[in-house]
């Protein structure tokens, strides 16, 4: 499944911290640079798996925890409204 | 028709009026300036009326965009503006109505261009260089404006940032709550961001970027009408949290905070 960021949502990168802004409830949402790495990706297409690849690659945790990981906060920002279901 | 050119910070604004007492509100409250035909168009053309209304019993603005039309509107004033924030109409109660307006107008303006921010804050100028005391009212940013006289204050309360420059930049802001404004055109790079808490003991501590953006959000003037716009906000205060230093300030009342700062 593939995802895209809600209309109307920037964000900003200081130090390795993000600052995610959702103009239309007006809400902040901190992602740390994990969170912020996986955030670019989703903007850029990604699916669930190819965030969990992506945190294999990056961080050389094992598939199954990247998978978990990736699906967890995928959820989470679906469930705070940062991303939608891009199909 | 009586017509003036204003200038806040840098932006021109072409008043226009039938009232004599309108345009005398603008020229007690705002810089009034000579236009040459080759500085260019306004930035903004105004047109204003007053009779509008009553004193404001609540602070709240009501704001409403249809198609490319903005209308804010409180008990003491109507605007009416094009979504570029370029030419609107303006109907007051009275001088201070005019001013909150105006205010409302502007900050919708300079965030439309990404020019920069209005922040609850005062600035002071020290050796050059502006120094800005957020916090919400009540905070202190009157009383640090107050405490630290002779030195120049730019702002009392609301502090306009320009962002668009290679460094953030403050400029005298109109938009007073006690002191009278300078008036002076030219701007102060800003060495510095305080957020304030009064307190016993003086202290101030060094605040990250990302904390900063994330507690100054709720700091900037600014009447959401439209999220495509209200979105440009985190990139310019991710702009000013990146370029200027930003500290917790405990303070007493009393100027010794400065020893702290400079």
């Amino acid at each position: 499944m593939m995802w895209k960021t809600a209309v109307h949502t920037d964000a900003v990168e200081l130090n390795g911290e993000w600052i995610v802004l959702d103009a239309e409830q007006y809400v902040i949402t901190r992602l740390n640079e994990t969170g912020g790495f996986l955030w670019n990706l989703i903007k850029k297409g990604a699916t669930v798996n190819m965030l969990a690849e992506a945190l294999v690659e990056e961080y050389g945790i094992p598939r199954e925890t990247a998978k978990a990981d990736a699906e967890n906060f995928v959820a989470r920002l679906q469930e705070i409204g940062l991303i939608v279901n891009a199909a | 028709m009586r017509t003036a050119y204003m200038q806040i910070a840098k932006h021109r604004i072409f008043v226009s009026t039938r009232e004599d007492r309108v345009m005398e509100w603008i020229a007690g409250q705002f810089r009034l300036i000579d236009s040459p035909p080759e500085e260019g168009t306004p930035d903004l053309y105004l047109r204003v009326s007053s009779g509008y209304g009553r004193p404001a019993a609540k602070p709240d603005v009501r704001v409403r965009k249809e198609g490319s039309r903005v209308t804010y509107r409180r008990e003491d004033f109507l605007l009416e503006t094009d979504d570029r924030y370029h030419r609107a109409l303006l109907s007051v109660h009275d001088d201070l109505a005019l001013n909150f307006a105006l205010m409302v107008l502007y900050s919708a303006h300079i965030v439309h261009h990404r020019w920069g921010i209005m922040m609850h804050a005062s600035c002071i100028v020290e050796e050059g260089c502006g120094h800005l005391f957020a916090g919400p009212s009540g905070a202190g940013k009157s009383t640090v404006a107050a405490l630290s006289r002779p030195r120049t204050v730019l702002s009392d309360e609301a502090a306009i940032v320009g962002l668009a420059d290679d460094r953030p930049l403050a400029y005298d802001s109109p938009f007073r709550s006690d002191s009278p404004p300078t008036f002076d055109p030219d701007p102060v790079p800003v060495a510095s961001l305080h957020l304030l808490t009064q307190s016993l003991l003086i202290d101030r501590r060094p605040i990250r970027p990302a904390d900063l953006v994330y507690r100054i959000m709720d700091k900037i003037f600014y009447w959401p009408a439209d999220p495509a716009e209200t979105v440009k906000l985190i990139a310019l205060c991710g702009n000013l949290a990146e370029r200027v230093p930003a500290y917790d300030l405990f303070f007493q009342k009393n100027d010794l905070f400065w020893e702290r700062i400079s």
